[in-house]
């Protein structure tokens, strides 16, 4: 049995608490960027990342996505493929414009 | 009529019906929230300059909700491990951690709420803006009538511009403002700008889908826990299953807090 099995409870409890903690300082970090008041850009480009990796931990080990069944990867692949879209189109319509005009 | 596959993986997806059904409501939930994010994008993206809010909310406050949250996905899960290990004490506790663990998130959300509907805006009939929480107002005090006046701490600013930041705390002070200098008055409910009706709509659809998910996982804690002697496994399943629901409630978060808050 390993030790990060969930019929292990100690040791599976301990894998849990080390991603609470992971999760934690990156959360503080980036409360860190936000009262540094680097420039917007580099501040939100941050912040950013730093929740797609804390929201990565939560769906693949808390979630268990890193062990799931292919199925469910697939359903998960389709529903990233359709949330993307959501925004490239929602932020491509916005930025649209026609020839020979700027944004104000 | 015994339901099939409530236990046993059904051999061409895998796994019990249960769980694909619960990841195919996840995919729905997904695309619920991508499209008030987009939405907030949008018209985040499309805000004239000086017009979007900075600072408004509380960081300190979301950041505790962050761990509150992040913590209770975890006991969520213990709670599960200890079903797994068929350890009924460190289930009860792991689920009463977790059911108190959301309802001070609630709390704190409601506390963070509560913040935002005493704030008010005046607006002068000088052209000056008060803006700050309402301490009192007397008791003659309407607006319609231009009777009584209104106790306010806050500040006053000369523009809609300076409302987009938070003033410091040391600027802060008792205003006193007469009905009768009085053009407008509006608190900072959804209906004040665009910035807190998205606010207020992701934050109150994350806040129903925790309600939701405290009636659930507070059922199996409580009366549902019965079933923990007498069908095991299937208990273990809708354990599994609600908590993969709990994780989905902790991942919009992980996303609404930097956005609204941070950025």
């Amino acid at each position: 049995m390993s030790d990060h099995s969930p019929d292990n409870f100690q040791g599976y409890a301990k894998r849990c608490f080390t991603i609470f903690g992971v999760v934690m300082a990156i959360t503080l970090m980036m409360v860190a960027v936000h009262f540094a008041h680097l420039p917007t850009a580099l501040g939100i480009g941050l912040t950013l990342v730093a929740a797609v990796v804390n929201a990565a931990l939560v769906a693949g080990y808390l979630m268990h996505i890193v062990s799931e069944r292919k199925l469910t990867i697939i359903v998960l692949l389709f529903t990233f493929f359709f949330f993307a879209g959501l925004f490239v189109l929602t932020l491509g319509a916005h930025y649209s414009l026609p020839w020979g005009t700027s944004m104000h | 009529m015994e339901i099939p596959y409530t236990i046993q993986p059904r051999p061409d997806t895998g796994t019990y019906n249960a769980k694909i059904g619960m990841w195919l409501f996840l995919a729905s939930e997904v695309m619920l929230f991508g499209g008030l994010f987009s939405s907030y994008i949008l018209l985040r993206v499309g805000a004239p300059a000086d017009t979007w809010p900075h600072g408004w909310l509380n960081v300190p406050l979301g950041t505790i909700n962050t761990a509150l949250l992040s913590l209770s996905a975890i006991t969520t899960l213990l709670a599960w491990v200890a079903c797994k290990t068929k350890n009924y004490g460190r289930f009860k506790l792991c689920h009463g951690l977790t059911l108190l663990l959301a309802v001070t998130f609630l709390g704190i959300k409601a506390y963070e709420y509560r913040d935002k509907f005493l704030h008010y805006e005046v607006r002068l009939t000088d052209g000056r803006i008060a803006d700050g929480h309402l301490e009192e107002k007397s008791k003659d005090f309407d607006l319609a009538k231009k009777t009584g006046e209104v106790v306010l701490h806050g500040r006053i600013v000369g523009s809609q511009a300076e409302l987009m930041t938070h003033g410091k705390a040391a600027d802060m002070k008792e205003i006193k403002v007469a009905a009768a200098d009085i053009k407008r008055m509006q608190n900072y409910g959804p209906w004040h700008n665009t910035y807190l009706a998205i606010y207020f709509v992701l934050t109150g659809l994350h806040a129903l889908h925790i309600i939701g998910g405290i009636l659930i996982i507070g059922y199996y804690w409580g009366p549902g826990s019965a079933m923990w002697f007498t069908n095991h496994e299937l208990f273990t399943n809708r354990i599994e299953v609600s908590g993969l629901f709990w994780h989905f409630v902790d991942l919009v978060w992980i996303f609404l807090f930097p956005v609204l808050y941070l950025m």
